[in-house]
């Protein structure tokens, strides 16, 4: 059902679109946060699709991430959440990854955090 | 269970104690045994300007703390409510000069009692348990319950009486909604099984024409379908398109798929549209209107700030209140034809923890292990979190209006219920002020 290949490929062209975007960070994290891989079987692509949006949010200064985050919709506010429950997971960089949370809950609320908890498609 | 009035001799039985001298209780400084129930300073019952924030419905008998109400309902002229103190008790209070006086208690149930639904016009009270049963009470000065054998083999989980109080629906945990209706020839409520969910149907909701039945389940679907009963609804016309025949009762008009359990749902007025609230925090409003069937694409989508809402009620055509975890009741308003979020009833402003007034040490002994058996707060430090600023200090578990506080099309009264077993009115904003956010986004 799932294509992992495919979805690999389209993580990695994800990838390329965010490197060459660090240099316009909103931009950056908007185009990690396109194409969320919720078919995917695999972890491992999973994975990776979750480095590619860390690694935008990483270009991020931290007295941006605020201004960030109000640039983007409650869809990819929420999207952004799941993603940072799921960089979460791995241990790195989470010192970041929580000034975002911090951020993000104060903008779209607790409802925020329970729709990533809570919502069917895992990202 | 004890079935009479309770009496008390002790100060702390709210229940039973006169208006003027719960006053004196909680406006005088120090005196007299403190319930231990009510945190003493903590702005009580009574807010400064002198208005009753909330009410207390029922204290535990030995421990003397209020107990959680888990299901509540009022009838049609608001001067009587009905709540379960989430026991397998029905408590019917009286509202008078200002406080409520429990003068029945209805008793027949096994287990915990699920819900409450008070039928206004012909004041009958539908209850339902997790003793697999719902009994239809009948008040001729007493009240008294005839069993409906709903045949399920799981709890009750929710039950409503349709508009023309004829029939009801029970959902259950048995995956299936319970149809029933009045069988005159065998004197008995008959039930209908209407099968087709995969998980609890937490929550049904009638369509004004009450031939059609929405029913929300913890599979993440919302399901519409026939409900005409032959006998009972004169020949049904077709509402969404589908054939909706007597022969057809049960048959699924549609389907629509959330994310997350659907926790509860409410017709509006015109039954134009169907609201219902998810786990995921999420309010959906579904147009429902005559001639098509409902399609998931128009459904719309308001993402809420607060933690999930665990019951609504529409308060008029545009305006939707509803309460949950949040402890807050929230509405939501139509703006043009998008459905947004808009205020919190509750201003849930920061109460000062525990004035240094009457706090003895038995007081605060008190205080940390109250705090640490109902918060989970394990704190020497307990004073600082002990209060949410929020009037009711637990989940919403009713929220409720009746024909009496509605005037015209809109209401301007809502009750609330939590499961910290404090009730409060609330005075409905108008839709324009409701919509006037000072938050950020």
């Amino acid at each position: 059902m799932a294509d992992e290949g495919a979805l690999q490929a389209a993580i990695a062209a994800r990838e390329k679109t965010v490197t060459s975007l660090l240099s316009n960070p909103p931009a950056a994290v908007k185009a990690a946060l396109a194409d969320p891989p919720y078919s995917s079987t695999s972890d491992e692509t999973r994975r990776a699709s979750a480095k590619v949006v860390v690694k935008a949010l990483g270009a991020v200064a931290e007295k941006d991430i605020a201004s960030v985050v109000d640039g983007l919709s409650g869809a990819e506010q929420d999207l952004l959440m799941k993603y940072v429950y799921r960089g979460l997971e791995t241990g790195e960089q989470s010192t970041q990854l929580f000034k975002w949370h911090a951020s993000l809950t104060e903008k779209a609320g607790m409802g925020c955090i329970m729709r990533a908890l809570s919502e069917k498609q895992r990202v | 269970p004890r079935r009479e009035f309770p009496r008390s001799d002790h100060p702390g039985e709210l229940a039973t104690m006169s208006v003027s001298a719960a006053r004196a209780m909680f406006e005088g400084g120090g005196g007299g045994p403190r319930p231990s129930g009510v945190v003493p300073g903590s702005g009580g019952a009574k807010a400064a300007d002198g208005s009753t924030r909330y009410h207390i419905l029922k204290l535990d008998d030995t421990t003397k703390r209020p107990l959680a109400i888990s299901c509540f309902a009022v009838n049609k002229d608001g001067s009587m409510v009905a709540f379960s103190p989430n026991n397998n008790e029905v408590h019917l209070a009286e509202f008078k000069d200002g406080a409520f006086n429990v003068v029945h208690v209805l008793a027949e149930h096994d287990q915990r009692v699920t819900s409450i639904d008070w039928a206004p016009n012909t004041n009958r009270i539908l209850t339902c348990s997790e003793d697999r049963n719902a009994y239809v009470w009948d008040c001729d000065g007493a009240w008294k319950p005839t069993l409906v054998l709903l045949r399920i083999n799981r709890a009750a989980t929710y039950a409503k009486w349709s508009h023309n109080e004829k029939k009801f629906a029970v959902a259950s945990g048995q995956k299936c909604v319970a149809v029933c209706h009045y069988e005159e020839e065998s004197n008995w409520w008959v039930s209908k099984l209407v099968e087709g969910f995969e998980s609890t149907v937490l929550t049904v909701a009638w369509h004004s024409s009450d031939i059609v039945l929405a029913a929300g389940s913890s599979d993440g679907t919302v399901r519409l379908f026939t409900a005409a009963v032959k006998g009972v609804d004169s020949k049904p016309s077709q509402i969404f398109g589908p054939d909706v025949s007597f022969k057809k009762m049960g048959a699924e008009i549609c389907v629509i798929n959330t994310n997350s359990w659907v926790q509860d749902m409410a017709f509006s007025p015109s039954s134009n549209v169907l609201a219902y609230a998810t786990q995921d925090s999420c309010v959906h409003f579904l147009p429902t209107p005559t001639g098509a069937v409902p399609t998931q694409e128009a459904v719309q989508t308001v993402r809420c700030s607060g933690l999930p809402h665990r019951r609504m009620i529409f308060l008029a055509e545009d305006t939707l209140v509803a309460g949950g975890h949040g402890n807050n009741p929230t509405i939501y308003g139509l703006a043009g034809s998008e459905w947004k979020e808009g205020k919190t009833l509750d201003e849930a402003k920061e109460v000062k923890a525990e004035a240094s007034a009457g706090a003895s040490a038995r007081n605060a002994a008190f205080k940390k292990f109250e705090m640490s058996s109902t918060q989970g707060i394990d704190d020497s430090n307990a004073a600082a979190v002990a209060i949410l600023p929020t009037v009711h200090q637990n989940t919403i578990s009713g929220l409720a209006t009746c024909e009496a506080w509605t005037s015209g099309e809109r209401a301007s009264k809502v009750v609330s219920v939590g499961l910290d077993g404090r009730l409060a009115f609330w005075k409905v904003p108008s839709l324009e002020e409701a919509m006037k956010k000072l938050s950020l986004n």
